[in-house]
């Protein structure tokens, strides 16, 4: 069970901080965090701590089994992004 | 140590996590003596593939500077200085020898906090050395919050440590009190998966009724009643009457599986369900309709955990709601209460050697009732200060904090003071270790062999799990039950309740923890007995594979008459404890204090663990600060913005914390997460702030839960107020 970013982000950087397991991007060394307008999680890699949920400030994440609809093509935009820039 | 570990070729050693009772199965990538990376195991039989934060970022209390690698003596100054074991342990051993030769004994005592039940070995030592030294003074961290279940455990099931367990695999009603286990990931059951696991009983279409003061996590997935914090009692009282009255029980599995229930009509015949609804603040209505469509679910499961344990009525709580399971003929049976699949036979060897019990003698004091060969720590302060025979003058703190973690904390931190020795075994200076003579330093659970000891009995999916150290340990640590041996060789004891240990010792023979619980397994029910049973279990076939062997599918039901101790097989449900606590909480005033008209609850909190785990980075990034809760009715009434600085006052203590003006705790409840306000050498969890949540609560024996002295942490009555305001005035 992974968590997903969804449309409210606005790429701030709380969950990046608290992640455990580094599977949000991007981060600050990776290319377009200075531009990025929203970050996104690695399903392969989300432990499903939740601990982003809680350090978001807009609360932008859900757990991918209870995404509202209106936000349910994240779930693939999330996962889309790591296949464009492969695996961090 | 130093080792880079790009010139060593990594390894994946598979192991559980041994921070809480979840037990995760985890994946360690070890390269040389370093963990590089911790993961989830998703082939662990129970956890499948889950883990948290706290155990994923372990490797860095490993790593953590602030964490002491060598026995340390506290100088007058109050510093501290390295010192080798031997001149440690040889001053300690003679220092107790000069306490016990001028006072006895009973002088000397030991408290274990909650990680020694991670850390099987020292568990074991840590009881046997109490035993052996017929001491009262043992003192555990369950008396904040979990004693009410061991009392009940003895009183209906005739063993402590007998725990049956919510079958959320398979149950059609979940009803979850003042419990959050999306956050805290379950306690005293061991479901992996915990949250996917209960989603799943609403996509069955079951339900799921969460009670809870605050909109928890687990509450915002399912239906929530809002509840006063301590109102639980007095909802099971409801619920139970509305049942017998109604004639909703399962009198069949009443008169087949107990004893006494004749009783229970009278119990509850007192309990006015208007009064019900007021110390609740949950509407009559509702609270019937929760007992009818409790008992008529197919099969339903009420189970309560912290929150319905911090209260004045703990005891009579937990009784409450073995007793709703019970008479809906719930008990052991799929979807219910079950019992678990013990592969290690604790019950049955502590049974033996008769550890277990409940008010066999009285503390010296407060002449609270002992459970489990232990005292309350509400009583530790009184017991060092109150002369005579049998006064306190030594205590050995095993991986603890009593300090922060106790009731009346201030009062704690004080009479420590006044010991002839405080010997703390902790890997940190932490607020009680720095009032220590000694500091002595142990491994930790990446660094020692380990089985689930705790959870074993009641694992959601039985599953056997024994790992070996996953990587040496730095420094000059020590194994805790390693330490304790040898304080103990110093005063002449084995730490052992066993007859004939002491007599053995004197010849020189003391059998080591892993020898003794490999024992245990091998003439245990799974246990290979010596190579009678093929396919048995022995530490060599776990050892051999440390990601866990996989027992059964799910909780066995029908084994009632194995797991109940009773001679007769059947729960015991009339005691006269409980007949009088119910009077005392009917004859008690209801709950209004105009100077304190606020209710204290305590909130667990998904990157803490208890007292510890605010020096690692990782758990505390994103400036993690300590907030008291409060609803926005309250607040403006109050005067209060969020974020304001407040002072949260009762009629024991004061302390401040910014506000969070928040809809999602219950008008007239605040809630504060506890664990905050360190002090000591960990330097992180000292910068981090936070106040003493404890030093809000109180230790007076009689607003405590009377039955064990479990700790009242929850439903503290507080007023709050802006601190600005305060200056002002």
């Amino acid at each position: 069970m992974s968590y997903v970013i969804a449309a409210p982000c606005v790429a701030d950087y709380s969950c990046v901080e608290v992640c455990p397991v580094d599977c949000i991007s991007p981060g600050p060394d990776e290319p377009g965090f200075d531009n990025a307008e929203q970050l996104y999680i690695n399903p392969a890699e989300c432990i499903g701590c939740r601990a982003c949920v809680e350090a978001c400030p807009v609360d932008a994440i859900f757990a991918i089994d209870r995404i509202p609809d209106r936000y349910a093509r994240y779930r693939k935009i999330n996962a889309d992004y790591f296949q464009a820039h492969g695996r961090r | 140590m130093d080792q880079p570990s790009a010139a060593i070729e990594p390894v994946e050693k598979r192991l559980f996590c041994g921070i809480c009772e979840a037990s995760c199965g985890l994946v360690a990538t070890v390269a040389g003596d370093e963990v590089v990376k911790l993961r989830p195991d998703p082939d662990h039989p129970n956890s499948r593939g889950f883990a948290c934060s706290k155990g994923i970022s372990f490797p860095d209390v490993r790593r953590d500077p602030d964490r002491i690698l060598h026995p340390l003596r506290r100088q007058p100054d109050g510093s501290f200085t390295p010192v080798s074991w031997q001149e440690a342990l040889d001053d300690i051993g003679s220092r107790l020898r000069g306490v016990i030769d001028g006072h006895g004994r009973e002088s000397f005592g030991v408290y274990g906090g909650n990680p020694l039940v991670w850390n099987y070995a020292a568990f074991l030592t840590a009881f046997g050395m109490a035993a052996a030294l017929g001491t009262k003074h043992f003192f555990s961290s369950s008396s904040t919050d979990v004693n009410n279940y061991f009392a009940v455990g003895e009183l209906l099931y005739g063993h402590n440590m007998s725990n049956p367990v919510p079958d959320l695999a398979r149950t059609d009603f979940f009803l979850c009190l003042g419990a959050n286990p999306v956050v805290s990931h379950g306690s005293m059951m061991n479901v992996g998966r915990v949250r996917e696991t209960m989603l799943e009983i609403t996509q069955r279409d079951g339900r799921v009724v969460v009670v809870d003061p605050r909109r928890t996590e687990t509450a915002e997935l399912f239906e929530h009643v809002p509840i006063y914090p301590s109102g639980d009692v007095w909802l099971l009282a409801a619920m139970l009457k509305v049942i017998l009255d109604e004639g909703r029980y399962d009198r069949a599995a009443l008169v087949e599986m107990t004893r006494g229930h004749e009783t229970l009509t009278a119990l509850v015949s007192g309990v006015d369900l208007e009064r019900a609804a007021r110390e609740t603040g949950i509407a009559i209505e509702r609270i019937i309709d929760l007992a009818r469509d409790f008992a008529a679910a197919p099969s339903a499961v009420v189970y309560g955990r912290c929150g319905a344990s911090l209260g004045p009525f703990a005891t009579l709580t937990k009784y409450l709601i073995d007793v709703l399971n019970i008479a809906t003929g719930n008990l052991d049976r799929p979807g219910g209460w079950c019992f678990g699949r013990p592969w290690l036979p604790l019950e049955k060897i502590t049974a033996l050697l008769k550890v277990n019990g409940y008010d066999r003698w009285r503390t010296r004091v407060d002449g609270i009732p002992e459970l489990l060969g232990t005292s309350p720590l509400i009583s530790l302060p009184r017991e060092i200060r109150t002369p005579g025979k049998g006064q306190l003058r030594a205590l050995l703190v095993v991986s603890g904090n009593p300090v922060l973690a106790s009731p009346a904390s201030g009062e704690i931190e004080s009479a420590i003071q006044e010991l002839d020795l405080l010997v703390s075994i902790d890997p940190y200076i932490n607020d009680t270790s720095r009032h220590a003579h000694y500091v002595l330093p142990p491994t930790l659970w990446l660094e020692r062999d380990g089985l689930p000891i705790y959870t074993q009995a009641w694992a959601a999916v039985p599953y056997a799990q024994w790992v070996p150290a996953t990587v040496p340990a730095p420094g000059d640590v020590r194994d805790d039950w390693w330490i304790l041996d040898e304080i103990c060789k110093r005063i002449g004891i084995v730490p052992s309740p066993a007859p004939g240990a002491q007599l053995l010792g004197r010849l020189g023979i003391r059998f080591k923890p892993p020898l003794v619980f490999d024992l245990m397994l091998r003439l245990g029910p799974e246990g290979d007995l010596f190579g009678l049973r093929r396919g048995g279990l022995s530490r060599r076939k776990l050892m051999a594979n440390t990601g866990g062997v996989k027992l059964a599918d799910g909780l066995p039901t029908g084994v009632r008459h194995k797991a109940v101790h009773h001679k007769d097989h059947r729960v015991h449900l009339d005691h006269p404890v409980i007949a009088s606590e119910m009077r005392r909480l009917i004859a008690g005033p209801e709950r209004d204090d105009p100077e304190y008209p606020l209710r204290l609850f305590s909130v667990r909190e998904l990157r803490s663990h208890n007292s510890w785990l605010q020096n690692v980075p990782k758990l505390m990034a994103g400036d993690r600060v300590q907030r008291l809760l409060i609803h926005p009715d309250d607040a403006q009434e109050l005067g209060i913005d969020d974020g304001d600085e407040v002072e949260i006052a009762s009629r024991h203590g004061r302390i401040t914390a910014p506000a969070r003006v928040t809809d999602e705790v219950m008008r007239g409840s605040v809630g504060l997460p506890h664990g905050w306000g360190h002090r000591g050498g960990w330097r992180r969890a000292v910068a981090a702030g936070g106040s003493i949540y404890n030093l809000l609560t109180t230790n007076a024996p009689a607003e405590v839960d009377v039955p064990t002295g479990n700790a009242v942490l929850n439903g503290v009555a507080v007023r709050v107020r802006p601190v600005e305001r305060i200056q002002r005035y």
